[in-house]
C-alpha cells in the first residue's frame, strides 16, 4: 500500500475511535429512561461503540506496524517516486472542499441561482482554468437555471432566495 | 438634485405601505404549502391530498402538499412553524405533537403557535383479527376477558409512542385493571400487519387506518374511544357503555388542525382559516369523511385555541400519571 | 378468459394509457438516473398529476415510473460510481471497474436487460400466484425481520473487498450514523445534539448521496481514476444470447430472491440487491473476479431489484399491505381513486387488476427499450468537460439532498459525510457496507428488541419460529465460511498483514 493510503488509514482508524469514544461519553451521560423492561435506550449503541472502538484500535495498530514495514521495503527499493511526494490531499480538491461548504452557506445568504452559478463558475475555473471565461459562464449560468425550474416547476422544490424574495419576485 | 431625491423618497414612503397592504388584500398571490408531517401514501397524507382539488376547484387556490416525516411529527410540523410567518406555509398538527408538547418534547409549544383551522377528529379503537379469518375474539368483552387472565401476556399495540394511541391502551389498562404487553410499531400498517398474521392481539388506531382490511374483513374493530358510538360504526360499542371511564383524565382524541407559525399577519391569518373552512364545509369533502370514518367540523379562533388545550393537558396527566 | 383478454387489448389499444404508461417510465427512469431522485419521490409526484385521469391509466403511470426508476439507478452507478438510487449501491460494484476498462455500454446492457428479466419474473408470480404467495406478507413479524437483518448484515463481508476488518467497521459507522433520533421502543431521544433535524435520524438518501456521490467528484477533481479517458465500445452492448443463457442460473436466482424481498414488507430493492449480489457471488465459478468488473454483479443487483416490483404488488393488491416504500406510496394512489386493495378489489374491480398487470408488463417492456435507445446518450455524458461534469454533479448532489426535505441541515450533512466519506476512501475503506449498517442497523436493533418485548424478554422466541431460525443458521453459517475462506487466503499471501 502507497504512504499516502497508509496514513489516512491510521489517521482515519484513530478518527473514528475518537469519535467513537466520544460518542461513548455521550451515551452514558443522555437522559434516558433507565427502569425499564429488557434492554434501555443506550445499551445497544454502547454495545456497537465497544466494538468499533476495538476494531478501530486494531486497524490503527496494525496500520502502523506496516508502515513501518513497507518504509523499509521502500528504502531497500531506492525508488522514490513522485507519488510519495504528493500530498494526501491535492490542491485541487482541498479548493473544491472549502467551496463547496461556501456554496451551501451562500444557499441561505444569496439564494440558490447567484451561488450556484457562482459555484460552478469558479468550480469549473479551478479544475481547468483554460476554458475562457464567457464559455463557462454560459454554462454555468444555463446549468443552473435548467435544474433551478426544472426542480422548482418538475418537483414543486421551494428553493431558499433570499434577495429574489426581498425585491418581491 | 436633492429635492428631487426628496419627492423621491416621499413618494417611496408613500407607496410601499400600500403595496405590502395590497399583498396582505391579495392574499394568497401564490400556492399555498400544507406540510404534512408524516410519509407519503400515510392516511394523514392522504386525507391532506383530497383537499387539493377542492382547493383548486372552490378557492381556484393551489394546496401543494409535503410530506416531512420523521421525531412522530415533530420534524415536520417544526420545519412549518419556523419557516417564514408570511402565510404561505403552513403546517398540519395532529395529537401526536400535543402529546410530545405536553411532555416538553418539542422545540416550539402550541403556545407559540397560530392556529388556523381544525382539520379532523378520528376516533380511536382497538382493532383485533376479525373472527372469519381465525380472530379468537367475537368481541370487546372476550378480548379483555383474556388480557385479565393473562396479565403482561396479551398485546396491545400502536404506532410510535408517547402519543394519544399509547395514552388510550394506558388508560384502558388502568381503568380494566389489565396489563396489556404494550408494543410500538413504526407505523400503523405494520400493527395491521401483525394483527392479520396472528403475531399481537390487537392494536390501537383509527380506522381510516385499516380501512381495507376492515372490509375484507381480515380485522374487526371491537371498541372505540369516543363518548358515542361512531357513524359508520354502529355495532360498535364504546368503551364507555361497557364501563370502562377511559374520559378519566380528560378527554383523549386523536384530532388535526392546520398551525401556521407565530407572527402571521391577522388578515393573513383570517383569510386562511376562511379559506379551510370552506372546503371542510363543502359537501365532497364531508362525504370524504364519511367515507374514511372521520369527523372534519370547521372551527377556528376562541373555540380552536379551547379544544386544542383540553386535548393538551388531558394528554399532559396522562403522560405524567400513565407513562412510566 | 375471455375477458382477461379484452381487459389486455383495452387497455394496450388506449392510445392515451400507452402514452402515459410510457411518459411515467420515462420519468421512472429519469428520476432513478439522477442521484437524490427516488422512485419514491417520482410516484409520490405522480399521485397529484395522475388525479384525474381513470384509475387504470393513473396507476399504471405509476407502475411505470417505478420499474424505470428502480432500473434507472444503474445508469450513474455504472459511468459515474455514483448510485442513482439506493438499490442501485450494488451495481457500482462491479458496474463501475466494467466502464473504467472501456466496457460501460456492455454493462448498461447487462443492467437494462437483467432489469427487463427481474421485472418479467416477477410479473409472473404477480399475475398468477398472488393469493398464495400473500400470505408469505403477513408470516414475518419482529424475530424473521431480525433475522433477516442479521443476515443482511452479513453480506458485509461480500462487499467489503480485500480487507473484512476495515468492512465491519465501515458497517458499523454505518449503524451508529443509523442511531441517531428516536429510540424506537422507548422514544427517548438518542444523539440528537438538540437539533430537531435528528429527531428521524439521519435520512438515508442524503447520506448515500453524501458517502457516494461527494467522493467520488472529488477524486475526479484530480483527474485520476476517471473514465472519460477511455473510449467506450458502443458496439457489443446488447448482450449476446449465449451469455445470456451461459448467465440463466443467476439470473433466475436473484430475480426469485428479489421477488420474496419484495413481497416481504418494508424491505425493498437495496437489500434485495444486497443479498442478491452475494448470493451470485458464492455460486459463481469465478468469485474472485467480483468486484473488478464480471457481468454476473450487474446481473444479480439489476434482477434483484426490478423484481421487487413485482413481489412488492402481491401484498399490497391483496392484502392493502405495502411490500416496500414505493409500493407505501402507490397504496396511497389506490386510495384516492377509490380502489381498496384487499380481496375485494380482486372480485368487484377485477378489470382494474387485469389493468394493472397489463400496464406493468408494458412498463417492464417499455423500461427495457428505452434504455437500449438510450445507452448511446448516456455514454455522452461521460464525454462532457471533466470540470463541468464535477461541479454539476456537486449542485445535482446537493439539490438532491435539499429536495427530500427541504432542509438545510441535510445539505450540510450531506457535505460533511462527503468529506468522510472522502478521506475512508483514501484511507482503504470499503463505503458500500456503512449503506447496509445505515439501512439494516436500525432495522436489525428495532426488530431485536421488539421480538424481545413480544416474547417478554425470552430468548428462545428466535429458536421457536422456523422462518427465524432458518435465516439465523444461514447467517452463521455464511459467517464461517467466509472465515475459513479468509483464512486459507490469508495462508498463501503472507506479505502483507490484512484480514
Amino acid at each position: 500500500m502507497d504512504k499516502q493510503k497508509r496514513l489516512t488509514e491510521i489517521i482515519m482508524s484513530a478518527f473514528i475511535l475518537a469519535v467513537s469514544t466520544y460518542l461513548l461519553q455521550i451515551a452514558y451521560t443522555s437522559k434516558i429512561r433507565t427502569k425499564v423492561q429488557g434492554m434501555n435506550s443506550m445499551a445497544f449503541p454502547k454495545a456497537i461503540l465497544y466494538l468499533l472502538i476495538a476494531l478501530c484500535l486494531y486497524v490503527a495498530i496494525t496500520g502502523v506496524i506496516n508502515l513501518k514495514k513497507e518504509k523499509s521495503l521502500r528504502r531497500l527499493d531506492k525508488k522514490t517516486s513522485d507519488q510519495e511526494k504528493s500530498p494526501i490531499i491535492a490542491k485541487e480538491v482541498a479548493l473544491s472542499v472549502g467551496l463547496i461548504i461556501l456554496y451551501a452557506i451562500g444557499w441561505q445568504f444569496i439564494g440558490f441561482i447567484l451561488s450556484s452559478i457562482l459555484f460552478v463558475f469558479v468550480e469549473s475555473r479551478i479544475l481547468d482554468p483554460e476554458k475562457p471565461w464567457w464559455h463557462t459562464m454560459l454554462v454555468a449560468a444555463g446549468y443552473t437555471l435548467l435544474v433551478y425550474f426544472a426542480f422548482s416547476m418538475g418537483f414543486g422544490v421551494t428553493f431558499p432566495e433570499p434577495i429574489f424574495a426581498a425585491i418581491g419576485i | 438634485m436633492k429635492r428631487f431625491l426628496t419627492f423621491l423618497l416621499a413618494g417611496l414612503m408613500m407607496v410601499l405601505p400600500a403595496l405590502s397592504l395590497a399583498q396582505e388584500t391579495d392574499f394568497p398571490r401564490k400556492e399555498i404549502q400544507l406540510i404534512v408531517p408524516f410519509s407519503a401514501g400515510g392516511a394523514t397524507d392522504l386525507m391532506a391530498r383530497q383537499m387539493q382539488p377542492l382547493f383548486k376547484s372552490l378557492l381556484d387556490v393551489t394546496l401543494v402538499v409535503e410530506d416531512v416525516e420523521g421525531g412522530g411529527s415533530v420534524t415536520g410540523v417544526t420545519q412549518a412553524l419556523t419557516s417564514k410567518p408570511d402565510g404561505y406555509t403552513v403546517g398540519l398538527v395532529t395529537s401526536s405533537y400535543i402529546a410530545l408538547d405536553a411532555q416538553g418534547q418539542v422545540p416550539i409549544p402550541l403556545s407559540d403557535v397560530t392556529l388556523i383551522s381544525s382539520l379532523s377528529e378520528d376516533p380511536l379503537c382497538v382493532v383485533v383479527k376479525h373472527p372469519k379469518a381465525g380472530g379468537k375474539y367475537a368481541n370487546a368483552e372476550e378480548f379483555l376477558a383474556d388480557a385479565k387472565a393473562r396479565p403482561g401476556e396479551v398485546i396491545l399495540a400502536q404506532a410510535g409512542n408517547n402519543n394519544a394511541n399509547q395514552a388510550c391502551v394506558a388508560v384502558l389498562g388502568e381503568v380494566a385493571g389489565i396489563e396489556f404487553n404494550n408494543i410500538p410499531y413504526d407505523g400503523a400498517s405494520r400493527v395491521v400487519t401483525e394483527i392479520i398474521g396472528g403475531h399481537i392481539e390487537a392494536g390501537c388506531m383509527k380506522p381510516a387506518d385499516c380501512l381495507s382490511q376492515l372490509q375484507a374483513e381480515e380485522v374487526m374493530i371491537v371498541g372505540t374511544f369516543t363518548r358515542e358510538r361512531v357513524d359508520i360504526l354502529p355495532d360498535v360499542p364504546t368503551f364507555s357503555e361497557l364501563g370502562y371511564d377511559v374520559f378519566k383524565y380528560g378527554d383523549i382524541a386523536m384530532i388535526t388542525f392546520i398551525a401556521a407559525p407565530k407572527g402571521v399577519d391577522e388578515a393573513v391569518q383570517a383569510k386562511l382559516s376562511d379559506m379551510f373552512h370552506t372546503v371542510l364545509s363543502s359537501q365532497e369533502w364531508q362525504d370524504i369523511a364519511k367515507e374514511r370514518a372521520f369527523v372534519s367540523a370547521p372551527v377556528g379562533g376562541e373555540v380552536l385555541t379551547t379544544y386544542v388545550n383540553s386535548v393538551y393537558n388531558s394528554l399532559k396527566v396522562i403522560a405524567e400519571k400513565v407513562f412510566e | 378468459m375471455a375477458d382477461i383478454i379484452n381487459g389486455v387489448i383495452s387497455t394496450v389499444t388506449n392510445p392515451q394509457a400507452m402514452l402515459m404508461v410510457f411518459l411515467g417510465t420515462f420519468m421512472g427512469l429519469v428520476f432513478g438516473s439522477l442521484p437524490g431522485l427516488t422512485a419514491t419521490m417520482a410516484v409520490a409526484l405522480l399521485i397529484p398529476m395522475t388525479f384525474t385521469l381513470e384509475p387504470v391509466i393513473a396507476i399504471g403511470t405509476m407502475l411505470g415510473a417505478y420499474v424505470g426508476g428502480m432500473a434507472g439507478g444503474a445508469v450513474a452507478a455504472i459511468l459515474l460510481n455514483i448510485p442513482g438510487t439506493p438499490s442501485a449501491v450494488v451495481t457500482t460494484i462491479d458496474g463501475h471497474p466494467m466502464a473504467r476498462a472501456g466496457r460501460g455500454a456492455e454493462a448498461l446492457g447487462w443492467a437494462a436487460i437483467a432489469s427487463g428479466f427481474g421485472g418479467l419474473i416477477s410479473w409472473v408470480f404477480l399475475a398468477f400466484l398472488s393469493p398464495v404467495l400473500a400470505r408469505m406478507a403477513t408470516s414475518f413479524s419482529a424475530p424473521e425481520y431480525a433475522a433477516l437483518a442479521m443476515f443482511g448484515l452479513t453480506i458485509i463481508s461480500a462487499v467489503s473487498g480485500k480487507s473484512v476488518v476495515k468492512g465491519i467497521i465501515a458497517g458499523l459507522i454505518g449503524m451508529v450514523l443509523s442511531f441517531a433520533g428516536t429510540d424506537p421502543i422507548w422514544g427517548d431521544l438518542r444523539f440528537t445534539f438538540g437539533n430537531y433535524n435528528l429527531l428521524s435520524g439521519v435520512a438515508t438518501m442524503p447520506a448515500l448521496i453524501g458517502l457516494y456521490s461527494i467522493p467520488q467528484i472529488l477524486n475526479g477533481c484530480t483527474n485520476k481514476n476517471t473514465v472519460r479517458n477511455v473510449k467506450v465500445k458502443m458496439k457489443n452492448f446488447m448482450p449476446s444470447l449465449k451469455s445470456l443463457w451461459k448467465s440463466k442460473w443467476n439470473i433466475i436466482r436473484t430475480s426469485i430472491i428479489g421477488v420474496f424481498i419484495g413481497i416481504i414488507p418494508a424491505t425493498g430493492g437495496n437489500i434485495a440487491a444486497f443479498i442478491a449480489y452475494d448470493q451470485a457471488k458464492r455460486f459463481s465459478k469465478e468469485p474472485e473476479t467480483f468486484g473488478k468488473g464480471n457481468p454476473d454483479g450487474i446481473i444479480a443487483s439489476e434482477a434483484a431489484n426490478n423484481a421487487v416490483c413485482g413481489g412488492a404488488l402481491i401484498p399490497l393488491l391483496t392484502l392493502g399491505i405495502p411490500g416496500d416504500s414505493v409500493t407505501a406510496v402507490m397504496l396511497g394512489g389506490l386510495l384516492i381513486h377509490g380502489l381498496t386493495p384487499g380481496p375485494a378489489l380482486f372480485t368487484e374491480h377485477y378489470d382494474v387488476v387485469i389493468g394493472i398487470f397489463t400496464t406493468l408488463l408494458i412498463a417492464t417492456f417499455l423500461m427495457v427499450l428505452i434504455q437500449m435507445v438510450g445507452i448511446k446518450f448516456f455514454v455522452k455524458v461521460l464525454s462532457v468537460p471533466t470540470n463541468y461534469l464535477s461541479a454539476a454533479l456537486v449542485v445535482l448532489s446537493l439539490v438532491g439532498s435539499f429536495a427530500l426535505r427541504r432542509n438545510m441541515f441535510d445539505v450540510f450533512m450531506t457535505i460533511g459525510l462527503g468529506l468522510f466519506g472522502f478521506f475512508l476512501m483514501k484511507g482503504g475503506f470499503p463505503i458500500a457496507p456503512a449503506v447496509l449498517g445505515l439501512v439494516l442497523g436500525r432495522m436489525f436493533e428495532r426488530e431485536f428488541r421488539t421480538a424481545l418485548r413480544t416474547s417478554n424478554g425470552n430468548m428462545s422466541v428466535f429458536i421457536e419460529r422456523p422462518i427465524a431460525l432458518a435465516l439465523i443458521i444461514i447467517s452463521v453459517a455464511v459467517v464461517v465460511s467466509t472465515a475459513v475462506k479468509r483464512y486459507r487466503e490469508r495462508a498463501k499471501v503472507k506479505d502483507e498483514f490484512v484480514i
